[in-house]
């Protein structure tokens, strides 16, 4: 416990002081835990990294790096995009099906569970609020269990052999560029050009 | 419009069983959805016909890899960056103004950042005092989580899962290629003991005439 306490107080003490600072890290925190911007958060990081890391593998031929570069992009864009829009939407329906008023069963508390109301009113908000997450958070991932199949994979595929393909062109295209380039600016030594004309051998002078 | 009797059942289940600590439901929901997807894109790269063979092969494993790192680092990383988080707001290492002033009002001022204080079992921890500790803590929570997340799934993962899958697609080729060579080693010497086993006999020169009429 002691060295605990020792490790503890390696990390000094901080407060945050300013009132409107505080405002503001309050809202970065609420904003940062909805499903839709998290997911964003993810996506936009991912996309900043892993491609990178991916091309950049020198354990693999170059060729393979690219492809697989190309299919985390794919993944990435089709992963956010699917994700986001499935998370959001769950959530909102949670939102809309978990009203606290249990009185007559209506849409509006489809999904609000019955037992919440014999929680002492004090612990019923906070409780009712992670259920609302874990009920989103449960739903969401039996949804997209579905929606990994049908739109991530298909989504995943097109986009990665859309960018295999482009980088295929960009090649070929590479390719004829350095091989004209090469013919003009290909200029034969003056020493080459004058055994080409007396027909000599490149052992030397004979 | 009557709420079936079996949807009230599963919600009174999830708040009962979930609503008080969220922590390991989120964390196998996460897990389940990393298996998941790793499962389906798997599925999507061997249908792919654009792919090599040996594309293929390192994309697999590097999807298995994927999946398998991901729930390391999650364990290894975010989920100690998570509950460090919540030790430095709980303790009051890292507070605000505004959960500090009851503190200092009731003289626990020098308790603050001791690894065994906890605001939330004081007894004046009231109603107004756990709102501000709430967002604050929510604030801390969600930070380490997205930055152990940026961490371990952007950064850590596709390092050791490119490590893992291009191990895996040497191996694969140097057994490959072993068992080429041990194939032809195999088959010249079965060749040779075939060779050994049934050696050239020496027709008799009357053999050659086997069957065949002399004429003198």
């Amino acid at each position: 416990m002691k060295i605990s306490q020792r490790l503890f107080d390696m990390i000094p003490n901080m407060s945050v002081n300013n009132k409107d600072r505080l405002k503001i890290l309050n809202k970065i925190g609420d904003y940062m835990g909805r499903p839709f911007e998290n997911r964003l958060i993810m996506g936009a990081t991912a996309i900043a990294t892993q491609p990178f890391i991916d091309e950049h593998n020198k354990r693999v031929d170059k060729e393979t790096a690219r492809t697989s570069r190309n299919r985390t992009i794919g993944k990435i864009i089709a992963g956010t995009a699917v994700g986001c829009i499935v998370r959001s939407g769950v959530y909102k329906l949670i939102q809309k099906t978990t009203s606290e008023d249990i009185s007559i069963d209506r849409w509006d508390n489809f999904l609000t569970p019955r037992g919440s109301s014999k929680v002492s009113p004090h612990l019923q908000k906070n409780r009712l609020r992670n259920y609302r997450t874990v009920a989103a958070t449960l739903i969401a991932m039996f949804v997209m269990i579905g929606t990994n199949i049908l739109f991530d994979v298909p989504l995943t595929t097109r986009i990665s052999n859309y960018l295999n393909k482009r980088d295929a062109k960009k090649k070929v295209q590479m390719g004829n560029a350095d091989s004209s380039t090469n013919t003009n600016k290909y200029i034969t030594p003056a020493k080459d050009r004058i055994k080409d004309k007396f027909n000599l051998s490149s052992g030397g002078l004979s | 419009m009557k709420i079936p009797i079996q949807v009230k059942k599963v919600t009174d289940f999830i708040f009962d069983k979930w609503s008080k600590d969220i922590g390991s439901v989120l964390i196998w929901t996460t897990i389940a959805g990393w298996v998941a997807s790793s499962s389906a894109q798997i599925l999507g790269i061997l249908r792919n016909s654009k792919y090599t063979k040996e594309q293929k092969n390192f994309m697999i494993h590097q999807e298995i890899g994927d999946a398998a790192i991901n729930i390391g680092s999650f364990f290894i990383i975010t989920t100690p960056l998570k509950k460090m988080a919540s030790k430095l707001v709980k303790t009051g290492k890292v507070t605000t103004f505004a959960i500090k002033r009851p503190i200092r009002k009731h003289g626990d001022i020098k308790k603050l950042g001791l690894i065994d204080f906890d605001i939330k079992k004081l007894p004046y921890f009231s109603s107004e005092l756990e709102k501000q500790f709430n967002s604050f803590n929510n604030f801390m929570g969600t930070s380490a989580a997205v930055l152990g997340g940026i961490l371990s799934s952007n950064i850590l993962t596709p390092i050791l899962r490119n490590r893992y899958a291009s191990d895996c697609q040497a191996k694969k080729k140097e057994l490959f290629s072993h068992n080429k060579y041990s194939y032809k080693q195999i088959s010249v010497n079965s060749v040779e003991l075939n060779n050994i086993s049934k050696p050239k006999q020496k027709k008799s020169p009357f053999e050659t005439f086997k069957g065949k009429s002399l004429t003198v």
